[in-house]
């Protein structure tokens, strides 16, 4: 019954996120929506953790398997760009792996920087 | 036969029983390169294609499973409340490293389609391709790309950038988690947070706010395009 009843909360969320993105005048998925009001929900404590705690858990475990079907498309979908395979599959990838460099380098760029920071104000 | 196929049962116990294998074989050959999700999915796209079971009819059981993805996504909300300390603390660098993939996405991609000669419906549909699904489809489409050519290159940088990112992490023996989670998330969407994921809670919830700006930040960054 927690489970149900968590899962009855996350699908809630769900639901109004899909409903408030067809009103907004530019495009937002429905799912980051709902993360954003999940996350809004607990902060603002109207959420308490074990009301979604196990379900949440669940879903977010076994993420990778719900992309299964959606990778399996794409298999179908790849004769769209047959003249164009190698190309396309090497800009995808590789571009991939210049914006994971170009995001980690920055991130932990500005962590250290940061950090540094505050160790030199507080030895003075 | 067909009335079985037909029955979205089918699918879903399909997608099941093929990521079991892909789970299997991952535990048996402790590589990265053994990715579960590509493992299950080659396996249902040979099967359908060697038995000529039509991808409408698994997709009846797939789709099924595709629609959890939002409630799956919602409830990374969770994982990032639990590291909300950590974000607080490093939210100045998340955002940034969330702009520079940004940035760097937009502008490797048409530099390198460029290189390609690929003309520019192809262009416009490949620019989004870091961003999750909803937005990518949305920018493809008013950019004048085509929006099943979109869908193709979002998956294919989630499963090909995750592995090899994650190939990445392990060659530079990058050990900041926070970056790692940015990384993921910014370059490889839902897909890529799903992969930061195994990685541990704290790649896996900076991967999923990462996913989030980057797609508000791309919208942006296609205003100006």
């Amino acid at each position: 019954m927690r489970y149900l009843s968590q899962l009855g909360v996350i699908l809630f969320l769900c639901v109004t996120a899909e409903t408030v993105v067809k009103i907004l005048p530019f495009a937002v998925p429905a799912s980051v929506l709902a993360m954003l009001l999940l996350l809004a929900l607990l902060f603002s404590g109207l959420i308490k953790l074990d009301y979604v705690e196990g379900t949440a858990d669940f879903l977010v475990n076994n993420i990778a398997f719900l992309f299964v079907p959606s990778t399996v498309s794409m298999f179908f979908r790849l004769n769209l760009v047959a003249g164009y395979m190698l190309p396309f599959l090497f800009i995808c990838i590789f571009a991939a792996c210049l914006t994971f460099g170009a995001a980690v380098l920055t991130t932990a760029g500005l962590m250290k920087l940061l950090q540094r920071g505050e160790e030199t104000a507080a030895n003075e | 036969m067909n009335e079985v196929v037909r029955n979205p049962l089918f699918g879903l116990l399909l997608c099941i029983f093929s990521y079991q294998i892909g789970l299997w074989v991952k535990g048996k050959l402790n590589t990265i390169l053994a990715y579960p999700l590509l493992i299950a999915s080659i396996i249902i796209a040979l099967l359908l294609t060697i038995s000529g079971i039509s991808y409408e009819d698994f997709s009846q059981g797939g789709d099924i499973i595709t629609m959890l993805l939002t409630p799956a996504t919602a409830a990374l909300g969770l994982t990032i409340y639990r590291q909300r300390a950590l974000l607080r603390k490093n939210l100045f660098p998340v955002l940034m490293g969330c702009l520079a993939g940004a940035i760097t996405s937009v502008v490797s991609v048409t530099v390198l389609c460029w290189v390609f000669g690929i003309d520019q419906i192809l262009t416009a549909s490949l620019l989004p391709k870091s961003v999750t699904t909803a937005i990518a489809l949305d920018l493809s489409e008013a950019s004048g790309g085509l929006r099943d050519v979109t869908m193709a290159a979002v998956i294919i940088t989630g499963i090909g950038g995750g592995i090899i990112n994650h190939c990445l992490i392990k060659l530079f023996g990058i050990k900041n988690s926070v970056a790692i989670g940015v990384g993921m998330g910014t370059a490889c969407h839902g897909t890529g947070t799903a992969k930061a994921l195994e990685l541990g809670e704290v790649q896996g919830a900076m991967s999923g706010v990462a996913m989030g700006i980057t797609g508000i930040f791309t919208a942006f960054i296609f205003l100006f395009l």
